[in-house]
């Protein structure tokens, strides 16, 4: 059973989504402020974190932050619809994915599912792709510039092995969004570019010039050569 | 000091200044004798005309002592140049003095002698005497000959007099205009919707009018931000408070559902949420847009916001024929100023209705000029009696046949796209189309109407 946890101060609907999420096959830890809902998100129990902007104590953008530095597991936030800026901070922090208020069940799921699912490579195409130093293993779910582990996020991995697997071809927002985040793009939606902006600067620790280029109304693409390993 | 005040007294100082230069003048430029003007030389003329008249009646010794006085106010000297004196008696020595050497004149001269302008000497004969005759010019004609003189005599310090007392003139209005042209251009700001627009401090500081204008200018716009503020915090908290219940209520919906099953009940739950939701959602968005003109504009390609509604619109709609045509067709990138998230919205808006309606087709046209980008998007649906054509962008408004079916939303849709139409200071309108539906025209001027 997928081990989640809620941390989100409306307690009735952690109830009903606890209940709901049942049915599905979660299993569904719910905490009520920021301050517990990040010290249990640290003890690494759980394979995805829900988490709600408005909390007390610490409110969700912290807990983000905080989560962050010492962790790579996927966070959904629950934000609330019409603020920009809430989606944009979000990600900025690092989240997954974020769902507006109010949302559906079967959005929620969908979500989930589609964060939690390990990134699926287009064609079988072996299980390693190595450019300019960068080795990225999707079915291990690992990134690494020569030895060092990159820590990225499930999103960003995917991110970046689905631009890896078309080197030189543009890769429209698209589908990056639909093969790395599992949904369509939404209006406003800036995820992706988010995504990629982390993607960068992760690699720029390591690299003098990151081979991820922009190309304007058409999406992104990998610059270096590939290898694929098996 | 208060404006009315100042007004006041630069233009009594002008007025005193003008009457002064008027009357110091004759004090301060000298009048030398000058040429006759050919009206001048004949009215002289005619005056000695008829002291020859005069004369040739034999009008004698008395008569020729006295100091003539003509009927129009002339006034006559009469000279006796075999004798070398004045007949006429009782003239005042300087002025004696003053005709002296006027006398040998051949030509008769213009001349300035105390009060009086003199034109002489002229010549009478009559019974082989000679006099010579000074016409002292009446009061009309003094006038006339005084004006023409100064004009003549002293253009250039005229000219200088005029400039000093227009540069004078325009000090003073300017003192006036500028500050009021600054609170302008403030005012202006504000009504464009920057309520936080200051209000020049040099103007703000005055202690006239102008001043006392520009504190009543800044405080209503300090009141206009304020309440504005109080109203998005409300509208804010509000739509928060009401996110929360509604997700509870299609969750709680969803956990009925998995309990017993599919049932009609839940469906129409479902549905009425769904309608809740979307209307909160426009409901915010039209008032947001109401509220915050102060909207950021940037530089923007219309032809790829275009196409992104357009795809989103195929991929939701695959039953549909769109047909999308741009022209010029060549253009890569057709770039205006706007807010693309407003646009995105009012086209998807636009979009979405039609498809709403659209029986099968949908034809979306983008024409663009230098001046303005017209999107044209009609439908084959049944479409909208032309009298209502104008009612469709009003909040809330749906045409009659739409209340009775699921299909019709909840009537803030194209009201949206009117605010943002305006925001972008462009306009929308509804038509019939070709096609047999509804065709919506959306107009936006290319250049920045910037503040």
């Amino acid at each position: 059973m997928n081990r989640v946890l809620l941390i989100d101060d409306d307690t009735e609907l952690a109830s009903l989504l606890t209940e709901l999420l049942q049915y599905e096959g979660y299993q569904i830890d719910a905490v009520h402020d920021g301050q517990t809902g990040l010290q249990k998100g640290l003890e690494g129990q759980h394979e995805l974190i829900l988490l709600d902007v408005m909390l007390p104590q610490l409110n969700g953008f912290e807990v983000l932050k905080q989560l962050r530095q010492q962790s790579t597991v996927p966070v959904i936030m629950l934000t609330a619809r019409g603020e920009p800026a809430d989606r944009v901070l979000g990600l900025e922090h690092g989240a997954d994915d974020y769902l507006p208020k109010p949302f559906t069940e079967a959005e929620l799921v969908a979500r989930m599912k589609a964060v939690l699912r390990r990134y699926q490579p287009a064609q079988d195409l072996g299980d390693g792709l190595l450019s300019a130093g960068v080795s990225v293993n999707i079915a291990k779910q690992t990134a690494h510039w020569q030895h060092q582990d990159l820590s990225m996020t499930s999103a960003e991995l995917a991110i970046l092995a689905c631009l890896m697997e078309n080197p030189g071809q543009p890769v429209d927002k698209e589908t990056l969004s639909l093969r790395a985040l599992g949904r369509r793009m939404m209006p406003f939606d800036r995820s992706i570019d988010m995504h990629v902006s982390h993607v960068r600067k992760k690699l720029a620790e390591y690299l003098d010039e990151v081979p991820i280029k922009t190309l304007r109304g058409r999406g992104y693409s990998w610059s270096a050569e590939v290898v694929r390993s098996s | 000091m208060s404006l009315s005040i100042r007004i006041f007294i630069w233009l009594w100082v002008a007025l005193l200044a003008v009457a002064a230069l008027m009357l110091a003048w004759p004090m301060l430029v000298p009048v030398g004798p000058q040429q006759l003007d050919p009206r001048l030389a004949e009215y002289s003329e005619r005056q000695v005309s008829k002291v020859d008249r005069m004369l040739s009646r034999g009008k004698k010794g008395k008569w020729l002592k006295h100091r003539q006085v003509m009927p129009d106010g002339a006034m006559l000297w009469l000279y006796d140049s075999e004798q070398s004196q004045f007949i006429t008696e009782k003239i005042p020595p300087q002025f004696i003095e003053q005709v002296q050497p006027l006398l040998d004149l051949e030509q008769p001269l213009l001349n300035k002698m105390g009060p009086h302008w003199i034109v002489g000497p002229l010549k009478v004969s009559y019974s082989d005497h000679q006099y010579l005759v000074f016409l002292g010019l009446p009061e009309r004609i003094s006038r006339g000959v005084w004006l023409r003189n100064m004009l003549r005599q002293s253009p250039l310090l005229l000219t200088c007099v005029a400039l000093l007392l227009g540069g004078l003139a325009y000090l003073v209005a300017r003192q006036i205009v500028k500050p009021l042209a600054e609170l302008r251009g403030t005012a202006n700001l504000i009504a464009a919707g920057d309520f936080n627009a200051p209000v020049a401090e040099s103007v703000r500081k005055r202690k006239d009018e102008i001043g006392s204008l520009a504190r009543s200018v800044s405080s209503m716009a300090t009141t206009i931000d304020d309440a504005l503020a109080a109203h998005k915090r409300l509208l804010s908290d509000v739509s928060h408070e009401l996110r929360s219940p509604l997700t509870r209520l299609s969750l709680a919906n969803s956990l009925l559902v998995k309990r017993l099953g599919n049932n009609n009940e839940s469906d129409r739950i479902r549905h009425e949420s769904e309608v809740l939701n979307d209307m909160i959602e426009q409901l915010l968005s039209l008032s947001r847009m109401q509220l915050m003109p102060e909207h950021d504009k940037q530089a923007l390609e219309f032809n790829s916001v275009l196409h992104h509604c357009v795809d989103n619109l195929r991929f939701t709609h695959p039953e549909l024929k769109i047909s999308l045509t741009i022209e010029p067709a060549e253009a890569a990138a057709i770039s205006m100023t706007g807010n693309g998230d407003l646009l995105k919205r009012a086209i998807g808006n636009v979009l979405e209705n039609a498809s709403r309606y659209a029986d099968s087709m949908l034809q979306i046209k983008l024409t663009a000029t230098d001046q303005q980008l017209v999107l044209t998007i009609e439908d084959d649906g049944c479409g909208v009696p032309e009298g209502e054509h104008s009612k469709l962008f009003e909040p809330f408004y749906r045409p009659e046949f739409a209340r009775q079916r699921e299909r019709g939303g909840a009537g803030l849709g194209l009201a949206i796209v009117a605010q943002a139409m305006r925001f972008h200071h462009g306009d929308v309108r509804a038509e019939a189309a070709e096609l047999g539906g509804l065709r919506i025209v959306l107009r936006f001027p290319r250049m920045a109407i910037d503040d």
